[in-house]
């Protein structure tokens, strides 16, 4: 019968063992810290849509970092006794060949007493800040250890511990089940919003863009030497809670198609402020009325988010969304509308208004000649807004280059129906924002710019336990690096009415200080007659 | 002082950095080569170079002066790289007396300084009178401090680490130890050595730094975009940095690296560095990346 071969426990506790000290290892340590830069570098040069799948979420790069996390964890927990007891309880009597293997090694001959030598060493060093700890060694003479800054040896545990702290702090900060939440909203000036993961209503008061006068540096012409850049977005928001209709401040009516339906995913209801008729407030819209108080104001701005029931919300971006005009008709009637834009990136990314024909005489005002039938069936003299362009000076729009100051204005058209039925337009003229036309014996103003702010909620609970990492690992820094340290061993031996006083510093340390501190300490055994010494090259 | 007079003066002493700098690198060459390394010749190439940044910090204040709301002036390219030169000079100021064999180093990082000052003089441009929404932070001013105090330092660790590099493959009495003053006395490191040594000197002080730097960073980050981190190439770049330097310092320290391999490290992280200072915003153009990183520019 052959020898069977079982794993034993001892075979386990090896392997285990074994995967320990790799991760416990420097070297393994480097190496995962090389291979994860590079990893680094191939996701940074990837097109960022490719690199979010391929690497920064992918399992092999999450994996990555869980190596040496765990690698960092387990290097602590390895040598951290080890650090404890350097730190708390080092050995301090040893033997002559000890300290005459350390570098920096120097021997020196004086008359006196050990006591009297060990006595003026300790108070040399304790008045230079060293702890000093004398003992007696086992071969005979006192041993005398100085040091100073060995909190130094707590840096590297305390920066890996800091990074364990900022994992968990990432990981808690970007998982929906521990509580964070992310989502952008939009709003309308005047408008409001229902964000529903946190349940409060935002309205939009008003939003602005504030414009600076900049120098170019390269003018493309003679006459245009400065260009106008966004210096500030600010939307003016008031926070709300929703309460009963008798209590509300204020009543709004949802838009029914942002409603939340079974099996829809639509993040944000938005609102409008409701309507008031002869009977009171009731829908206009097909939508619900809700009732509002406001809770909080805030004027977000980028890098001044607002923070309202453990939610931030932070400027993100914005749009262009709507014009309001106002027509005055020739009989008084007065109507403000909002023409809504749209996006014409086909024409170089410039807004592209809806038209919307309104009523500006009435028919039997000015009834014209040359009236088409088709016209007579119209109930008046109608313009449309034809064109939108956000720079306009000196009678011209400027469709790109931002080389004169932002004034919005609308193109104005009236709009005619010829005999074939086909709708023509005549120009008549730029409205500037805040200006005014007269059209025939109506009116056309161009009152103002609608914005859509656009606002991203963020719900971020583990962002104190981030920065409490940082300021670990900062102090962690502070100490490994910037904390020197210092041991220097001493051993002396009394001979024959003489004591030799042997110097040594351990070899990690460096530095021109090495012989300074030696003869700094040779220096303090005044009333110690020298009597000679040497040094010996160290190897 | 007015707007014109604040443009001169800042043009003019950005104008006088160069020709100091170029001094002070010709005038240590001088003491490494010529005049028997005195101490005379070392303080007056000592004080060009001062010259040289004294001139650098007037033209940056003379520029923080001229937007009608004076300000800082830490955010286009040729700023940062003004604050970068002031970084390595101001590095060179503390290091040269303290470490007299690092010397021969000094013209060589004056070749960097002026390299940097010509990248800089390319991308000059008038300072903006108002800064971008996302610039609007107190952030700023402590992210880019940490920035100084971080690649300025770093930029000549590498380039010492490099000599270092180049030593120790040419071997020779560059890589042997050298003789003690006295008869007995103890052995002196030799000359690749000692430039690894303050390598490793130089990077201890500007790690934490650079450390610093991609914390406040990603503090900044999370006021103005809701989000600590976000992948961006600059991040990242910067990130790799970090890495390589991480790497690096847990070789050297515990795994006994020394000599070559830990020179050619530390210089692989001052390349790290160099692209993530100066060629990420080229790379984003190049590779269509996206990056929100380009105020600088």
């Amino acid at each position: 019968m052959g020898d069977k071969h079982v794993d034993t426990p001892s075979d386990e506790r090896s392997l285990a063992t074994r995967i320990w000290g790799l991760l416990g290892s420097i070297k393994f340590a480097v190496g995962a810290l090389l291979l994860i830069a590079a990893a680094s570098v191939y996701g940074a040069m990837t097109p960022p849509a490719q690199a979010t799948e391929k690497v920064w979420h992918s399992l092999w790069y999450r994996s990555l970092l869980g190596i040496i996390l765990l690698s960092a964890v387990v290097c602590t927990v390895d040598r951290f006794d080890g650090v404890l007891k350097r730190i708390r309880s080092p050995r301090v009597g040893v033997a002559t060949k000890v300290v005459q293997a350390l570098r920096g090694y120097k021997r020196v001959r004086f008359k006196g007493t050990t006591e009297g030598a060990a006595a003026a060493l300790t108070s040399h060093f304790s008045r230079a800040r060293y702890s000093v700890l004398v003992e007696d060694s086992e071969d005979g003479g006192v041993s005398l250890l100085a040091r100073k800054g060995m909190s130094k040896l707590l840096g590297a545990p305390i920066v890996h511990v800091s990074l364990v702290v900022i994992i968990a702090a990432t990981i808690w900060g970007v998982s929906p089940s521990l509580g964070s939440y992310r989502q952008v909203i939009q709003i309308r000036e005047g408008e409001f919003t229902h964000e529903r993961h946190s349940g409060i209503w935002v309205g939009c008061d008003d939003f602005e863009i504030v414009y600076s006068e900049e120098t170019l540096s390269e003018p493309a012409h003679a006459d245009i030497k400065t260009y106008y850049k966004v210096s500030e977005y600010i939307s003016k928001v008031t926070f709300y809670e929703e309460v009963a209709l008798a209590e509300a401040e204020r009543i709004v009516e949802t838009i029914p198609q942002t409603e939340p339906r079974e099996g829809s995913d639509w993040p944000f209801t938005l609102a409008v402020e409701a309507k008031r008729d002869k009977g009171g407030v009731a829908p206009h819209i097909g939508g619900s009325l809700v009732g509002l108080r406001a809770t909080d104001r805030a004027a977000i701005r980028v890098n001044q988010p607002a923070h309202v029931q453990g939610h931030d919300f932070y400027q993100q971006s914005c749009d262009i969304r709507a014009l309001r005009v106002t027509v005055t008709t020739a009989k008084g009637a007065r109507e403000s509308h909002d023409i809504s834009l749209r996006l014409d990136r086909e024409r170089g990314v410039s807004y592209q208004p809806t038209l919307v024909p309104l009523l500006i005489e009435e028919r039997g005002t000015s009834d014209g000649n040359d009236e088409t039938p088709a016209m007579a069936q119209m109930p008046g003299r109608l313009v449309g807004v034809t064109a939108f362009a956000q720079r306009f000076e000196k009678g011209m729009p400027l469709t790109a280059g931002q080389h004169m100051a932002p004034s919005p204005a609308v193109r104005l058209e009236e709009i005619s129906i010829d005999e074939a039925g086909q709708v023509l337009g005549q120009q008549l003229g730029w409205v500037q924002e805040g200006q005014a036309m007269s059209v025939g014996a109506g009116r056309f103003a161009f009152d103002e710019t609608i914005y859509d702010t656009v606002l991203e909620v963020r719900r971020q609970p583990g962002v104190w336990l981030l920065i409490v990492g940082f300021a670990i690992s900062g102090v962690g820094l502070i100490l490994a690096f910037w904390v020197p340290m210092r041991e220097i061993r001493a051993k002396i031996i009394s001979q024959a009415g003489e004591v030799e006083v042997l110097f040594g510093i351990p070899r990690s340390y460096r530095g021109d200080d090495v012989s300074e501190i030696v003869a700094g300490a040779v220096k303090a055994l005044r009333g110690v007659e020298p009597l000679g010494g040497s040094r010996r090259r160290a190897t | 002082m007015g707007t014109q007079q604040l443009e001169f003066l800042e043009m003019r002493m950005y104008m006088l950095a160069l020709p100091a700098f170029v001094l002070g690198g010709v005038v240590l060459l001088a003491h490494l080569l010529l005049a028997g390394r005195s101490a005379r010749t070392f303080w007056v190439g000592w004080g060009f170079i001062l010259v040289g940044l004294l001139a650098l910090v007037t033209s940056l204040v003379a520029r923080g002066l001229q937007p009608a709301t004076p300000r800082l002036p830490l955010t286009t390219m040729f700023e940062i790289t003004v604050l970068v030169q002031m970084g390595a000079a101001g590095t060179l100021l503390v290091v040269l007396p303290r470490a007299k064999e690092l010397r021969s180093a000094g013209p060589f990082v004056l070749a960097v300084v002026a390299a940097l000052w010509a990248y800089g003089y390319s991308k000059h441009s008038p300072p903006e009178q108002e800064l971008v929404p996302a610039l609007k932070s107190a952030w700023l001013q402590i992210h880019v401090a940490t920035a100084v105090l971080s690649y300025g330092p770093l930029f000549m660790s590498g380039v010492t680490a490099a000599m270092a590099t180049v030593m120790y493959l040419a071997g020779g009495r560059y890589t042997e130890p050298r003789l003690p003053a006295e008869d007995g006395g103890e052995a002196l490191p030799s000359v690749a050595d000692r430039f690894e040594e303050w390598t490793y000197r130089i990077i201890a002080f500007g790690f934490p730094w650079l450390t610093a730097l991609i914390v406040t960073g990603a503090i900044w980050a999370n006021y103005a975009w809701g989000r600590a981190w976000g992948f961006d190439p600059k991040e990242m770049w910067s990130a790799v940095t970090w890495l390589i330097y991480v790497a690096y310092l847990h070789a050297r320290l515990r795994s006994g690296w020394r000599g070559l391999q830990a020179s050619a490290l530390a210089f692989s992280g001052l390349l790290a560095m160099i692209v993530t200072y100066l060629l990420v915003n080229w790379l984003v153009e190049v590779f269509h990346l996206d990056s929100l990183h380009s105020y600088a520019d």
